[in-house]
């Protein structure tokens, strides 16, 4: 060991021992670190967020690199785009077709959305109400102007079979049990094709399940004799609500067993809307139009070839006769067609034509020319009477007399039956629409409707007259059948022209108006009494509004007595046959008053049943058969001032009581605890008719209580309690035929 | 005829304007004088009130015209007319043996205008009842 400082330094050894750590330095210092990234070797100053996913973000320099690296683990590209670009209508429809199969769209569903709630209804989202309030105006507006709704909800099929086979087969369905005779297929007022009929099909005896529906036959020529059709194949289209779809499938497969009949869904089902109001006629005019001019120079060529021919017939008289030229069947049946078209602007309600009746069209794409946007719900009657002279205006008088007297089946005769013309109509809308487009953004000033000739396609439609209430005249209107795809389109131009379009609420407020029940509320023969809007929507907010109020705040339907106050509960008149014992009544209280806040839940577990109902025509042809259970529905308005509402209790008055309301003295009653009349039924649908100035409900009443207390009905007098409270209405009710 | 169903046949008029006023047998005579009231003297831009009836209630139309003509002390004129109106009624049948009739047939029909006279004044002896009298 030397135990001195060395005096000398040798470069080389100390080099050398140096060298490699230099080495390490230099390699260090040109490569990058260990674990972190290459983003991270630059200075704070430089770095930003997005480099990590958008290679645009990073240093030119250093972009080569990041790329390999990237290459090994791709950042996550985000599914979603821009929430402006998702909401689009095209990416819409890509979504939708995603989420289908839990409920079905209907084609105008998107311009639904925009402006009216939609809900969730047998399997279909549809729209409940509008945006803004029509609860009360639209009757205005069904009886001045006219209403638009959306019914392409119901299904179509289609039974394919001989003549005498359909008719033998449905006969045993419908309803012919009851007291009023309903009509069956086969009646001569449908066969030719030339009306719609509806009747009532029972598709369970034993549950006694009952719905109607809607039929029309296929084409044949008027004057021809039925019975040379008996044993040709024949066709038969039925519209019915989706609730009671696959209850109307197992029924016929189940008796289809030898292929009796074929029976299946329309491919392509066309849509379905129906127009009410008395300026209908008017907006339909706007909309449906084909080429007039076009028919009437045709027949100014020939009249003119024709003095051509006759000056020249002049000069050679050797010539023969020209030929007549025969016209073929279609070109006759399309005139008949325009002359009615025409003749139906002198028609002012479409009520005063026959029940059911049907015209076919040939119509042009109404995407081609631009509606002029009606006036805010203005009539415009005057407008189709100006451009016609007075020549016209008698020829067109006298033919709408015809038509009102006597309704062909040439008139109906369309090309929709066609299962090819249907495909051919569904694949060429994406050409078409473009072609449309394209044109259109070339041109300055957008399309007129004008004489010139349009492309050849051509759309065929159905219209169908549909008939409102018999007495007052109010509802009727025409139901439009338009071919699938071209739905938007129509529905658009029909908006624009002047109809008002509503939801499902309004809808069935003027159908009470009319006197008719509306079908999955007012029916109980149907178990789609529980799926309607009134339970499933109207009922339960009612009911949580309830149970969220504080107790003082309410209104306490334990001490006037109802039970069930916010859905009718037909099942309770039925275990309890006498309802005079008062013993009866405690028991029920005790019960009930140990279960306040489960009301509820008592309550569904009975909502699955449905009941039997019958018509009757008058009182004195009541049938004395008591052993069957079976409700009798009725329309009840009120005599004295008073709304009638929804589950309102029903009563029959004692004998002093009726004598005094017949003579039109003061009838003040309120119901008390021990109180002697008998509860005999409930209401359905209740409201203040704007067409009557009074009260108006629909209601059902059991059969035995009415045979009991005969002579009570002979003035036909009932007592109403609403469910806020204990007031007796008095109302005269007569039996409903529908 | 049990095995027929009638339809009965509606008459094929415009709906009714501001101005009309149709006439049914069920109508009582005092509510038609209180519509007549508010349009004579409230609305001063109608110009004429047409007045319709069909068959059986033509004698109310006659009896409102000339009660209005008497409350008014004879200021009003009244021009009538009178015409034939078609209706079309139908017989369905109920079987499947029959076929359906449409029947023709003719109702008479009265249209009524009431006009001011130049000199047309309010009679202060009247019990106007309208809304704003009501209040008070």
């Amino acid at each position: 060991m030397s135990e001195y400082n060395p005096t000398l330094v040798s470069l080389n050894d100390f080099l050398n021992s140096r060298t490699k750590e230099l080495k390490k330095l230099r390699s260090e210092l040109n490569t990058r670190r260990g674990n972190c990234q290459l983003t991270q070797t630059l200075p704070k100053h430089l770095r930003r967020r997005t480099m990590s996913h958008d290679i645009h973000r990073v240093p030119y320099r250093m972009r080569k690199h990041i790329e390999k690296e990237m290459g090994k683990n791709p950042p996550r590209k985000s599914k979603l785009k821009s929430r402006q670009s998702r909401r689009k209508p095209n990416n819409m429809l890509k979504e939708y077709e995603r989420r289908s199969k839990k409920h079905v769209w209907l084609e105008t569903h998107i311009w639904h959305a925009k402006r009216m709630h939609m809900h969730r209804l047998f399997g279909y989202k549809l729209a409940y109400r509008t945006n803004e309030k029509l609860l009360r105006g639209c009757y205005k507006l069904a009886a001045r102007s006219s209403v638009i709704y959306d019914e392409s909800y119901y299904q179509c099929y289609e039974c394919v079979a001989k003549q005498q086979n359909l008719i033998t087969f449905f006969s045993k369905l419908i309803d012919n049990q009851s007291g009023i005779n309903f009509k069956t297929i086969g009646n001569r007022l449908f066969l030719r094709g030339n009306r719609q009929g509806s009747s009532r099909i029972i598709l369970d005896r034993e549950k006694k399940v009952v719905c109607p529906f809607r039929f029309i036959w296929d084409y044949i020529p008027f004057d021809s004799n039925i019975e040379e059709y008996k044993n040709k194949t024949r066709k038969i289209w039925i519209w019915i609500h989706p609730a009671c779809r696959t209850l109307l499938v197992d029924l016929i497969n189940s008796l289809n067993t030898k292929n009796y009949i074929s029976f299946h869904e329309l491919e392509n089902q066309p849509c379905r809307f129906s127009i009410i109001g008395p300026s209908s006629i008017n907006v339909l005019q706007k909309v449906l139009w084909f080429d007039f001019e076009k028919d009437n120079e045709k027949e100014k060529e020939k009249e003119k070839e024709k003095e051509i021919i006759k000056d020249n017939a002049m000069e050679t008289e050797t010539e023969t006769e020209t030929e007549t030229e025969t016209e073929t069947e279609e070109d006759s049946a399309l005139k008949k067609r325009t002359m009615v078209w025409k003749s139906l602007k002198k028609i002012n309600k479409p009520a005063s034509l026959l029940e059911g009746c049907i015209l076919s069209l040939d119509v042009i794409n109404p995407k081609e020319f631009t509606v002029k946007r009606a006036r805010e719900r203005e009539q415009e009657f005057q407008f189709h009477q100006k451009n016609l002279t007075r020549i016209e205006k008698d020829k067109y008088e006298k033919l709408s007399k015809k038509i009102q007297y006597k309704w062909s089946s040439e008139f109906s005769k369309s090309k929709l039956w066609d299962k090819q013309t249907r495909k051919k109509l569904l694949n060429g809308i994406e050409r078409t629409n473009k072609k449309i487009d394209e044109e259109a953004s070339k041109k300055l000033f957008p399309n007129v409707r004008s004489s010139k000739a349009y492309p050849n396609q051509k759309i065929p439609v159905l219209i169908v007259q549909t008939a409102g209430s018999k007495t007052l005249g109010f509802g009727s209107g025409f139901d439009v059948i338009i071919p699938k795809g071209y739905a938007k389109q129509f529905w658009v131009a029909l908006v624009h022209s002047g109809a008002v379009p509503i939801g499902m609420r309004e809808r069935h407020r003027i159908e009470t108006e009319t006197g008719r029940r509306f079908f999955p509320d007012d029916f109980i023969e149907a178990p789609s009494f529980y799926q309607s809007a009134t339970k499933l929507i109207v009922s339960e907010k009612e009911s949580q509004k309830w149970e969220k109020t504080h107790k003082g705040k309410r209104v306490n339907y334990k001490k006037f007595g109802i039970n069930s106050p916010f859905f009718p509960d037909f099942s309770s008149l039925l275990k309890s046959s006498t309802n005079h014992n008062n013993d009866n009544d405690k028991d029920t209280d005790n019960s009930n008053n140990n279960n306040s806040k489960n009301t509820n839940q008592i309550q569904t577990t009975q909502y699955t049943n449905t009941f039997n109902v019958e018509f009757v025509e008058n009182i004195n042809s009541l049938k004395t058969n008591i052993d069957s259970e079976s409700f009798i529905p009725i329309t009840i308005t009120a005599i004295q001032k008073g709304s009638l509402k929804r589950n309102a209790h029903l009563y029959f008055p004692t004998k002093d009581e009726s004598n005094k309301i017949t003579k039109k003295l003061k009838f003040n009653q309120k119901w008390s605890k021990n109180d002697n009349h008998c509860l005999v039924g409930f209401i359905t649908t209740g409201m203040f008719s704007l067409a009557r100035g009074c009260g108006f409900a629909i209601g059902f009443i059991r059969k035995k209580d009415l045979i009991k207390n005969q002579n009570a009905c002979k003035n036909s007098i009932v007592l109403v309690r609403n469910t806020n409270g204990a007031i007796f209405y008095p109302a005269k009710f007569e039996f409903c035929k529908n | 005829m049990d095995n027929y169903q009638f339809a009965i046949g509606f008459p094929n008029h415009l709906p009714p304007k501001r101005n009309d006023i149709y006439v049914s047998s069920k109508r009582s005579v005092k509510s038609l004088l209180k519509r007549a009231d508010k349009l004579l003297i409230e609305e001063t831009k109608v110009k004429q009130i047409n007045v319709y009836a069909l068959g059986k209630a033509i004698n109310k139309a006659i009896d409102f015209a000339l009660d209005l003509q008497e409350k008014y002390c004879n200021q009003l004129k009244l021009t009538t007319s009178t015409s034939t109106v078609e209706l079309f009624d139908e017989y369905q049948p109920k079987t499947e043996d029959l076929e359906p009739i449409t029947q023709k047939r003719y109702n008479s029909a009265i249209h009524i205008k009431i006009t001011r006279k130049y000199n047309f004044q309010i009679p202060q002896n009247q019990q106007i009842t309208t809304s704003q009298n009501k209040k008070n």
